[in-house]
């Protein structure tokens, strides 16, 4: 016996109407705000601030009372990837489906393909290039800016145009990872330093043996040393914060739009933290079911759905749900880096030099 | 002190004024009588003595331009006394002088204290030297004959001054005629004047008595005057072989040439309506008379039912029964309904029952609410005190949301107090309690009109008894005869929310159902929608068209895994979820109250009280709410709304200071995944809202 049967849901559903008021009032149980336009400002500014700190329920309640008031695409960007942290995908894609921009369109139908429908990826090749092979023997990294490719190996950064010609290079000695920050600048870590572009910036002795490290919120960074530490640094390389993490033998670290931390350990296991280190969830079972052999790199989505590469040269595609959504193998092309632009494009490199950009 | 003195010194001298006036007309008309007593004791030389200075005087006042209408006639006897008297005493110049001057007051002036030849002749000549006269007949007779604003009788003829004069004839039902003329003294004009009829008069013949004659959807007459009153008539209503007793005479307007739409209405009798050509009789103009028309009895069987039902049923001021309640042979025509239920609220309306074997009159009972008038700020008082205040009167009685009782309080001042600013809450507050106890309603109503920035703006303040504040609804004011624009902004229904459906389009899946009621479990979340009616539907936009056509029911064939099935779905109940905010809080309050109040089933019950608790939790009054949300008895049905009301308690413990109870419910919440959304729709997820609030309860703490 529902209620809907009986067509007595009018009177009810009229006062749901009521609910972004009603959030409104929850925010008033404990009254702190004076002003209005004030507390828009404020308001949001505590949702974002709940939001990079990995506190999404209190996010989502706040940016639910500005609901009536916001609908910017900076609100609509918290409010959707907010909701996919609280796991409902199928709400932000509603929540982003009517009354947005290319780019937010583009967002949602990512988020529908790959974390509602569990979607195949297609691997459709885009592009092929060519480098040298001698680069593509050493090579530690790659990124892109979009426009040119960076490309890291033992000894020295290359800057190559679309067409595959190096168009800049730079020295960077012991370099380990390689990035592209907001500013599209490349990002390398080195043994002892961190380059933004060509500058080249120090890191505090604090830190030794670095092996990784990923955008963080505010436009800093984390930093994975071999000591099983997290280091939270600005741009100056300057420590926020230090952090010690209970995982044995930890090898990459990365984060998602929604700054959740992932890291990957030596023996194969993704162990993922909300932005203020509280763990959310493991991946490990999932992957062993498919023939994964051990993990040397990978990356994850806008979403956090992961993309990993392992050392047959395969790339493995899942979701944060931990579904398996396809595998790219080629005897031909045994990717030995690769890069994710976190959305739709995987640019991989083989030891032959061949770069392939792929759509999935 | 200056102005007070003036004042009275204007006063005085007007009172003044007056009496100088009455004594001075007092004493003329004394002098007057003692004049022509001299004239007719043949003291010709006395009464001119007596008389010369009154008419000098008269002759003063009017060189001055003083002279009245009014002195005329006294005026007009003054000088006929002298100058028979100075013709008399042989002066024939001054009598002539006289005489002219009385001519140009008046040409059809005769002399009327002499009747001698002499004297006439006299009289008669001076005015054939000054006048011409008008000789003219007029057709129809009973015309009226108008020469330079002053009536005549065309019967005779017309002494008119030298030079040009305006004749207009007129009566009604005809055009009316002007003319110029120029006319010499000594002249006779002949003037022939035939009106043209531009209407008719017309009969008509109905009945029984009484029966009301709409003309052109505007009352004309009843039918009072029997038939057999006049020869015509009675002979007339003979000539159909009817009896002239039956039949009651309308003897309407004059009638324009065309078509006109007539209605013959009476209560209990069926309506007549028709299209009356009328044409013109140019030749003689006769009378229409409208073949008898006699209304036959009309009744229909009225059916009247309620939410609740056990109410009790008055029309026209005559208790009927309880509803439900079934009326044998009940009048057609116009009626006033009241519908109610001691305190369970009230249904007040009219009906109109015509061509209709039964009438099914079914009705929710409403709040009433007290209008109390309209006020407004100088620059649209007119809009306050014109055809907007009245017709907002008027059209505030159909609005669907309450009943309307309007206030017959004298106090023109009254709607004032719900709109100066600096009159302290308090103040209103007692005076709604006041008169919604004195009429018996639930809110109070009132309206302004007022000016901001260059707009005209229309108002209506809703005010409910014990709780501060008010509910307003503004529209531009753009028609002063039309209120619609704020009464629908007041009346505005919410569109029904009933399935909430929200559908994407992938590119490789086509469309996707994104968002839809929970409880149902024919859809989900990600099926895929490949068909609508059996259409094929591969986008959105493909969708939602195949949605619009005119079939009430939809099948949808959709796709989930790897298998495929078809779904039923009532078109009516499907719509995309749209939220705003709702600002009518009192109204909401009081519809919510006349729910829980009217409520039959125990599922209204429950829908009724959350509703109303969520009403009085914006009203401020959390006990109330509490309670509201403590009578919700969840049956197996609606156990989906467990979590919700828990949460809605949670802000009316947390509101009253009951941390503890509050966070013993959060913790049930977060225990019970079985509903995951606040309410009945997957808009609002609940568990982020539970977990935020019982941080911030141990935070406070």
């Amino acid at each position: 016996m529902s209620i809907f049967k009986k067509g007595k849901l009018l009177t009810f559903s009229i006062s749901l109407l009521l609910f972004f008021s009603f959030l409104n009032f929850a925010g008033d149980l404990f009254p702190s705000k004076v002003d209005e336009s004030k507390e828009i400002e404020s308001l949001f500014n505590e949702a974002k601030a709940d939001f990079y700190k990995g506190n999404l329920p209190s996010s989502y309640k706040n940016l639910m009372i500005l609901k009536p008031y916001s609908n910017d695409e900076e609100y609509r960007n918290f409010m959707f990837f907010t909701l996919i942290g609280l796991g409902a995908y199928f709400d932000a894609v509603n929540f982003l489906k009517d009354n947005s921009s290319p780019e937010e369109k583009f967002l949602s139908n990512l988020l529908l393909k790959r974390d509602c429908l569990n979607l195949k990826p297609k691997f459709a090749i885009k592009e092929n290039i060519y480098i040298s092979k001698q680069i593509a023997r050493k090579i530690r990294g790659i990124t892109s800016d979009g426009e040119s490719n960076f490309i890291l190996d033992d000894k020295t950064c290359y800057k190559f145009d679309k067409g595959g010609k190096i168009v800049d290079s730079f020295q960077v000695m012991n370099g380990s990872e390689i990035s592209i920050n907001q500013k599209k600048e490349a990002v390398i870590l080195s043994k002892d330093s961190l380059y933004i572009g060509k500058n080249k910036i120090y890191l505090p002795s604090e830190i030794e043996m670095p092996i990784s490290f990923c955008p963080a919120p505010y436009d800093n960074y984390y930093i994975l040393d071999g000591k099983g530490k997290v280091f939270l640094i600005d741009s100056s390389a300057k420590i926020l914060e230090e952090r010690q993490i209970l995982i044995k033998n930890a090898i990459k670290i990365r984060t998602d739009f929604l700054f959740r931390i992932f890291i990957l350990s030596k023996d194969g296991i993704l162990y993922v933290y909300d932005a203020s280190f509280n763990p959310l969830i493991t991946i490990s079972e999932k992957l062993k079911i498919n023939d994964i052999g051990a993990i040397t790199d990978f990356s994850v989505d806008y979403f956090g759905n992961p993309i990993l590469l392992d050392k047959n040269n395969a790339i493995f595609i899942f979701n944060y749900s931990q579904n398996f959504l396809g595998k790219f193998y080629d005897e031909k092309f045994k990717v030995k880096s690769f890069f994710f632009d976190g959305g739709e494009f995987l640019m991989a490199v083989d030891k032959n030099g061949s770069i392939r950009k792929f759509q999935l | 002190m200056r102005r007070f003195l003036f004042l009275i010194f204007i006063i005085f001298s007007t009172a003044l004024f007056c009496q100088i006036e009455i004594e001075e007309v007092g004493v003329i008309s004394e002098t007057l009588d003692k004049a022509m007593d001299l004239f007719k004791n043949y003291k010709f030389e006395k009464c001119y003595q007596e008389i010369n200075p009154i008419v000098e005087s008269f002759k003063k006042s009017e060189d001055q331009g003083k002279l009245q209408s009014s002195d005329e006639p006294l005026y007009k006897k003054s000088l006929e006394l002298r100058g028979v008297s100075s013709f008399l005493l042989g002066k024939e110049t001054e009598a002539k002088e006289d005489f002219a001057k009385i001519i140009k007051l008046d040409p059809n002036h005769n002399l009327e204290i002499t009747s001698s030849t002499k004297i006439t002749r006299f009289y008669d000549t001076i005015r054939d030297s000054l006048c011409g006269v008008l000789n003219i007949s007029v057709e129809p007779e009973e015309a009226n004959l108008v020469i330079d604003s002053k009536v005549f009788n065309h019967k005779m003829p017309i002494y008119l001054l030298e030079g040009l004069h305006i004749i207009k004839v007129e009566l009604l039902g005809y055009d009316s005629f002007s003319k110029e003329i120029r006319i010499s003294s000594s002249e006779t004009l002949q003037e022939s004047v035939k009106l043209k009829p531009n209407s008719r008069k017309v009969y008509f013949f109905i009945k029984p008595k009484g029966t009301k004659l709409i003309i052109d959807d505007k009352f004309s007459q009843s039918a009072d005057v029997n038939s057999s009153e006049k020869i015509d008539w009675a002979n007339f209503v003979s000539s159909y072989n009817l009896d002239p007793k039956d039949y009651y005479v309308v003897e309407s307007l004059y009638l324009e040439a065309g078509n006109h739409k007539i209605k013959v209405t009476l209560p209990c009798f069926e309506e007549k309506v028709f299209t009356l050509p009328i044409s013109l009789d140019l030749e003689n103009n006769k009378p229409g008379y409208i073949k008898p028309i006699s209304l036959s009895k009309e009744t229909a069987l009225l059916k009247v039912e309620s939410h609740p039902s056990n109410a009790k049923v008055e029309i026209d001021g005559s208790l009927y029964g309880m509803t439900p309640l079934e009326l044998k042979d009940f009048c057609s025509g116009e009626h006033s309904v009241r519908i109610y239920k001691e305190n369970q609220g009230e249904y007040r309306g009219k009906i109109e029952i015509r061509n209709v074997k039964e009438y099914l009159l079914k009705v929710k009972l409403r709040p009433t609410v007290l209008y109390v008038g309209i006020t407004s700020d100088q620059e649209t008082l007119n809009y306050a005190t014109g055809a907007f205040g009245s017709s907002l009167k008027e059209n505030l009685q159909n609005i669907s949301s309450f009943n309307i009782k309007n206030s017959e309080e004298q106090n023109p001042l009254l709607p004032d107090l719900f709109f100066t600013k600096g009159v302290e809450e308090s103040e209103q507050r007692k005076m709604v309690k006041s008169l919604c106890q004195k009429y018996n309603c639930e809110g109070l109503l009132v309206a302004r009109t007022f000016v901001q920035g260059e707009n005209k703006i229309a108002s209506l303040r809703l005010f409910v008894p014990d709780f501060d504040g008010f509910d307003e609804t503004n529209s531009l004011l753009i028609d002063n005869s039309d209120p619609s624009f704020l009464i629908n902004n007041f009346d505005k229904v919410k569109e029904e929310k009933k399935f909430v459906i929200s559908v994407v389009q992938s590119e490789e899946r086509g469309v996707i159902l994104l968002c839809f009621d929970p409880s149902n479990r024919d859809l989900q979340k990600g099926d895929k929608i490949l068909k609508v009616n059996g259409v094929s539907v591969s986008n959105e936009s493909e969708f939602i068209k195949q949605l619009r056509g005119e079939k009430e029911k939809v099948t949808l064939t959709v796709e989930r895994g790897l298998s495929s099935k078809d779904v039923d779905l009532k078109k009516s109940k499907i719509i995309k979820l749209f939220l705003s905010r709702d600002e009518g809080l009192r109204k909401r309050f009081l519809l919510d109250r006349q729910s829980v109040l009217s409520s039959e089933s125990s599922e209204e019950k429950i829908v009724s009280e959350i509703n109303l608790g969520i009403s009085l939790i914006y009203l401020g009054d959390y006990k109330q709410a509490l309670s509201s949300f403590e009578k919700v008895n969840l049956d197996e049905g609606n156990l989906f709304l467990s979590n919700s009301v828990k949460y809605f308690k949670v802000l009316c413990f947390v509101k009253e200071g009951n941390f503890e109870e509050a966070k013993k419910l959060l913790l049930e919440i977060a225990s019970d995944k079985s509903n995951p959304y606040l309410g009945n729709t997957n808009e609002v997820l609940i568990s982020p809202l539970v977990s935020d609030l019982y941080s911030r309860i141990n935070e406070r703490r």
